[in-house]
């Protein structure tokens, strides 16, 4: 009998502990404060900064997204006509290759707007020697609305023969901005009859930096 | 269970196949901005970035490039670092900015054919050499708000000279009537190569919403004081009807189309349109949208036509905001639609007509040189 009562007022006392440790933790928690919570403050601080970064990407050559390489493959002038053209605007005249609607499409990535300049490692005459006067030439444009926000006077969507240096300016002022980040760069190839059997392997070179 | 696995390891191997994005490049930072300083040296480095395996060639090109060297050049975590080292002389003769270029050009894979499209990406270091005597530029920026708002601007003053210079800022704020306020900025010392930003604000309560311009004119001791110009524009509470449908056709419903332009500079919710014409039943409401600050943008709803006579009636539009409402009352043209079908009955009846006739006359003739004979 007096066991029974020493473990009832054991638990009785458990009980009693257990109410008051629950309502301390409950305020405790509700107030959030240091008391018996091992709650602790400190002020934390992030700092964050963003470096300039020039960069563009190819985004498409002759209408294939992801590729950076314009193709037409083996072609004649037709019979009895003086020189085909073929331009990456979907367009062959006089010619027996297969047309490409597309040309490079540019888009500046980065969150500085750059200057752009175009050269290639040939230029007509040497991709077409002793012929009667062939054209290479490039023609770059505003895919998006004022992408090129100043172009150098006579270069916007003008063709102009490539040449191998990049000491002409096309774009001063390339746009980073989302709506407005996207030039096209179309190729022209006007071949003369009495060109010579020739397979050549062009590099265009698009030379950029900040503004 | 495995046909699913299976199907899981041919999308993941469908996309290890999938090219990456194949004319990616560039380089971080952009630019470094230095003054010149006598014998300065220092070391520069620029992040280059390819797409996965292609190989560049680095170099140092430009204006003073003859004081740059490389001294790193290598690839780490897919990048290509190179750093590089101004040793600048005791002095450079020509005065102004300096771009030197710091490059990287790519390496195109021979496997490639026909014309191909590679990068020559630029770092640059722009080096600001001082002009003789007291030079100086500016900057400023002033912010768009709402009317009765204040503008804080910032008016910044670079000395480029090699002299210090002591600058008298005036500010004039002007808009299309002319003057509306003038104040000057205190008078303070600029060392050469040395930075000064006013950060101010101007009280715009006394000023009507519109464009503005903010010009500061900054005397500092050269021959002529530098200036610089920037637009600002103060907003009120405004929705305006920029342009409108004119021409719909008659007794159809048509997709009528309002552009609306809001003058405020902040967001604009609960706006809608209507249209509705003079004298008649035939209404229309466009779907509510909110505006965006200064957006303009356009607004459809669907108008029946069914029952107006005439050519030419009169509207009125209304853009309903925020418990105001903008009108305008314009003309609106109805025209007929065109029935193509009848168009083309009409055409061919003519024809058959025509056929039979001359079909006719054909018998005739032969039957007169019948009879004579």
């Amino acid at each position: 009998m007096n066991s029974d009562n020493l473990l009832l007022t054991v638990a009785a006392v458990a009980v009693i502990v257990s109410i008051v440790g629950i309502s301390v933790t409950y305020n405790s928690i509700s107030t959030f404060d240091n008391f018996l919570t091992g709650f602790a403050t400190e002020v934390g601080y992030v700092n964050v900064s963003i470096s300039s970064s020039a960069s563009i990407n190819i985004t498409s050559a002759g209408g294939n997204a992801g590729s950076k390489a314009i193709n037409y493959g083996a072609g004649t002038v037709d019979t009895g006509k003086d020189r085909a053209l073929l331009v990456t605007n979907n367009t062959v005249t006089d010619g027996s290759w297969s047309a490409i609607d597309g040309g490079f499409l540019i888009e500046n990535i980065g969150n500085v707007n750059v200057t752009l300049n175009v050269s290639a490692n040939m230029t007509a005459a040497t991709i077409f020697p002793a012929s009667t006067s062939p054209q290479f030439q490039y023609n770059i444009s505003n895919n998006e609305a004022n992408a090129c926000s100043e172009y150098w006077a006579g270069y916007e969507a003008v063709f102009k023969d490539f040449t191998t240096s990049a000491s002409d300016g096309v774009c001063r002022n390339f746009s980073n901005m989302d709506s407005r980040d996207e030039l096209r760069m179309d190729i022209l190839f006007d071949i003369p009859s009495d060109a010579s059997e020739n397979s050549e392997y062009i590099e265009i070179t698009l030379t950029y930096s900040s503004v | 269970m495995k046909r699913g696995r299976l199907i899981l390891c041919a999308i993941l191997f469908t996309l290890i196949l999938l090219p990456s994005i194949s004319g990616l490049s560039g380089v971080s930072p952009a630019s470094y901005n230095i003054d010149f300083e006598p014998n300065l040296k220092q070391e520069f480095s620029f992040s280059f970035i390819f797409d996965k395996g292609v190989k560049a060639d680095a170099y140092v090109g430009g204006g003073l490039s003859e004081y740059v060297t490389i001294v790193s050049d290598k690839y780490a975590f897919g990048r290509k670092v190179v750093v590089v080292e101004l040793d600048l002389p005791e002095k450079i003769d020509v005065p102004g900015l300096h771009r030197i270029r710091v490059g990287a050009k790519e390496r195109l894979s021979d496997s490639l054919s026909g014309v191909s499209v590679g990068v020559d990406v630029g770092g640059i270091i722009k080096l600001r050499v001082p002009y003789p005597g007291k030079y100086a530029e500016l900057g400023l920026t002033a912010a768009t708000v709402n009317a009765g708002e204040d503008v804080s601007y910032q008016l910044s003053i670079h000395s480029r000279g090699d002299e210090n210079i002591f600058v008298e800022p005036q500010i004039i704020i002007t808009n299309e009537g002319g003057k509306v306020e003038e104040f000057s900025l205190e008078a303070r010392e600029v060392k050469s190569a040395d930075s000064y930003v006013y950060d101010r604000i101007i009280n715009t309560e006394k000023y009507g919403a519109g464009d503005y311009n903010i010009t500061a004119i900054v005397n500092y001791g050269g021959e002529s004081p530098a200036t610089s110009r920037m637009l600002f524009r103060l907003g009120e509470l405004r929705v305006g009807i920029s342009n409108y449908t004119d021409t719909v056709m008659k007794d159809k419903v048509n997709r009528f189309t309002m552009e609306v332009e809001s003058f405020w500079n902040d967001r604009i919710g609960d706006v809608y349109g209507t249209v509705s014409i003079v004298g008649y039943q035939n209404s229309a409401t466009t779907p509510t949208i909110s505006l965006k600050p200064w957006q303009k943008t356009t607004i459809n709803g669907f108008l029946d036509t069914t029952g107006i006579e005439e050519d030419i009636v009169k509207a009125v539009l209304e853009v309903h905001y925020e418990n105001k409402v903008t009108t305008k009352e314009v003309d609106l043209r109805l025209i007929k639609e065109t029935n193509w079908l009848i168009v083309w009955a009409v055409i061919g009846g003519i024809l058959i007509v025509l056929l039979i006739l001359i079909l006719l006359l054909a018998i005739v003739i032969l039957l007169f040189r019948r009879k004579k004979k």
